[in-house]
């Protein structure tokens, strides 16, 4: 053990020993690893947020399905929603994308009840809307659509009956960051009139009565298709449960993840052999040390020993790094530039506090990848070094 | 008297070159042998085979009568570890304090550090740099770093010492001051191998080997 503990403290000084050396490895690793450690901070955070979200939401939500597409629903339905045994509330919604502004900036349109409007976000200046054609925004789209609350927006759909004049009144803050990137809160008759489509709702919350949720979803997926006698016929009830919800963020969140891992092992393919290039660094001197070593009694696993240690160090000091780095882009810097890979719309630079939670498994995973490459690097010009004649490397 | 060192027709090419031509030489225990010849004989590759730190290309090294050509690794570590080998180049571990360089033979023998500097600090001493156990090898002038490679070589008591030109470059008085440790050390019963131009180490051998 004394043995062990005597030969690992070299090792440790062969780290100060060659200041050039430690640091472009360390150097090297921090350029690969705090990316990946920050991407998955925030995926991570997004992660969380999107369930605080959908367990904040309704029981059961209802759409509509034409061709076994997504289609809006009547707001007739709401009465034969209301109607199940177990049903305690049902609200319409409307969800929709638009352009908005010179820049045709993507924003989602939630068309809502005042009183639904979600108390996750309260507003911060201005007040909620009332009539028609009041707008509540997000405070990153305020920011980039350069709006504040009274501002008034010119027409920016096309509605069969004409454009109106849209008011910005309120401008809100949100729990979850990233809705203030581009939501926009209006009644449901704004809405409507937005995407110019009268009497229609593209879904219906349902809350239900304790321990009557599954009996409720059974029972809207036998009702009748919703027929308001509009011209297309009538519309077939789609119900998703909260589960199966939480069941689809992984997917989508992990098709990003999956996006960004994609380019990262790229990146990855690139940077093992510039570590392994920095971590042979100085490979004469290193062959030299070695041989003066086994010159002087040390085994081949010894020597060896010491290079696991040193790159043992190397690698915690470039795991350590890279993680503190992360948690200072994502808390300092607000995740300038990571951000827009997962918030899609959301800028470089966001103005809103973009979620994130380093998790232990990215963390540790950066600690082996990193103690796997300066292994490869060090051991393998180390193990050369140790394996030649002592007298020729000191020739 | 048994024989620690021995060589049967030793030889060691590089690509073409011959550097060690067919060397026949037997040390027996307690020797002390001087290697003289002209430069580029063979002398320090003759040490190299003898302190396990190069393997002849034909012919026989023997440590103790084990073959040290055919030998294991970790065998000829173990006879490199029972060695005290002195390098004409001096060669240290650039920007380690001499005490470190000095003591590290003493490394994977568990010897624990704060020994480890005792040992470093009474050998600098014995070999005239006192007080100078935190300087770095590349503060000392070449007679200096001679003898902290002569300290080193003694730092793991070694039956055996293979010494290449201990005193080349040195000023007189330096060079006497290692052929005095040279001879302690052969004065304790134990064996010294050198390669020497030097009359005064060529004075105190028991035996002397030419080689070319």
């Amino acid at each position: 053990m004394r043995r062990f503990a005597a030969i690992a403290r070299t090792g440790l000084v062969a780290v100060l020993l060659h200041p050039l050396r430690s640091g472009a490895t360390v150097l090297c690793l921090v350029a690969v690893l705090v990316p990946y450690v920050a991407a998955t901070g925030v995926a991570s955070g997004l992660a969380d947020e999107a369930r605080a979200s959908i367990r904040s939401g309704a029981d059961l939500y209802v759409s509509g399905s034409r061709f076994g597409r997504p289609a809006p629903l009547p707001l007739t339905a709401i009465e034969a929603v209301r109607s199940v045994p177990g049903v305690r509330d049902v609200f319409p919604r409307i969800v929709g994308e638009i352009g908005i502004g010179s820049g045709r900036w993507p924003a989602v349109v939630v068309g809502i009840a005042r009183d639904r409007v979600p108390a996750s976000t309260p507003c911060v200046e201005g007040r909620l809307f009332e009539g028609e054609g009041e707008l509540v925004m997000g405070a990153e789209l305020a920011r980039k659509l350069e709006v504040r609350v009274g501002s008034r927006l010119p027409p920016f759909y096309r509605n069969r009956s004409g454009e109106r004049v849209s008011t910005v009144v309120g401008i809100f803050r949100s729990d979850l960051p990233m809705w203030e990137a581009n939501l926009l809160f209006c009644s449901l008759e704004t809405a409507s009139t937005i995407f110019d489509q009268e009497g229609l709702a593209t879904s219906l919350l349902v809350t239900c009565e304790p321990g009557y949720t599954q009996a409720v979803e059974t029972a809207l997926r036998r009702l009748k298709p919703f027929d308001d006698g509009g011209p297309h016929g009538p519309v077939a009830p789609a119900v998703t449960s909260r589960e199966d919800v939480q069941a689809l963020l992984p997917r989508s969140l992990g098709h990003l993840e999956g996006i960004f891992q994609l380019h990262f092992v790229l990146a990855f393919a690139v940077g093992i052999p510039l570590l392994m290039g920095t971590a042979g660094l100085g490979l004469s001197g290193r062959r030299r040390e070695a041989a003066l070593l086994k010159a002087t009694g040390w085994m081949t696993d010894e020597v060896l020993l010491q290079g696991m240690v040193e790159s043992l160090v190397l690698a915690v000091l470039g795991a350590g790094t890279s993680v503190l780095l992360a948690y200072g882009w994502l808390d300092l810097l607000d995740a300038k530039g990571v951000a827009g890979i997962f918030l899609p719309g959301a800028d470089p630079a966001p103005a809103f506090r973009v979620p994130f939670r380093l998790a232990p498994v990215p963390a540790l995973l950066g600690f082996a990848v990193s103690l796997a490459i300066v292994s490869v690097g060090t051991l393998y010009s180390t193990w050369r070094a140790a394996t030649a004649a002592p007298a020729l490397a000191l020739r | 008297m048994t024989r620690i060192f021995e060589a049967r027709d030793a030889c060691r090419r590089f690509r073409d070159v011959c550097a060690l031509d067919r060397a026949t030489l037997a040390v027996p225990r307690g020797a002390f042998v001087a290697i003289t010849g002209p430069s580029g004989c063979g002398k320090t590759t003759l040490l190299a085979l003898l302190g396990a730190l190069d393997r002849p290309t034909s012919g026989t090294v023997l440590f103790d009568g084990h073959d040290l050509g055919g030998a294991s690794e970790p065998y000829r570590s173990r006879v490199r570890r029972r060695l005290g080998i002195v390098f004409q180049s001096s060669p240290m571990i650039e920007g380690l304090p001499l005490w470190e360089n000095v003591t590290y033979p003493l490394v994977p023998r568990g010897v624990a550090t704060r020994e480890r500097r005792r040992i470093a600090a009474a050998l600098l001493e014995r070999v005239g740099i006192r007080g100078r156990d935190g300087a770095r090898p590349e503060e000392l002038s070449g007679g200096e770093r001679q003898r902290v490679g002569v300290a080193r070589a003694l730092a793991a008591d070694p039956e055996a010492i293979l010494a290449d030109e201990p005193t080349s470059d040195l000023d007189r008085e330096t060079a006497a001051a290692v052929v005095k440790l040279l001879r302690e050390f052969h004065a304790a019963g134990r064996t010294v191998v050198a390669a020497t131009h030097d009359p005064a180490i060529e004075a105190l051998a028991t035996e002397t080997f030419r080689l070319g």
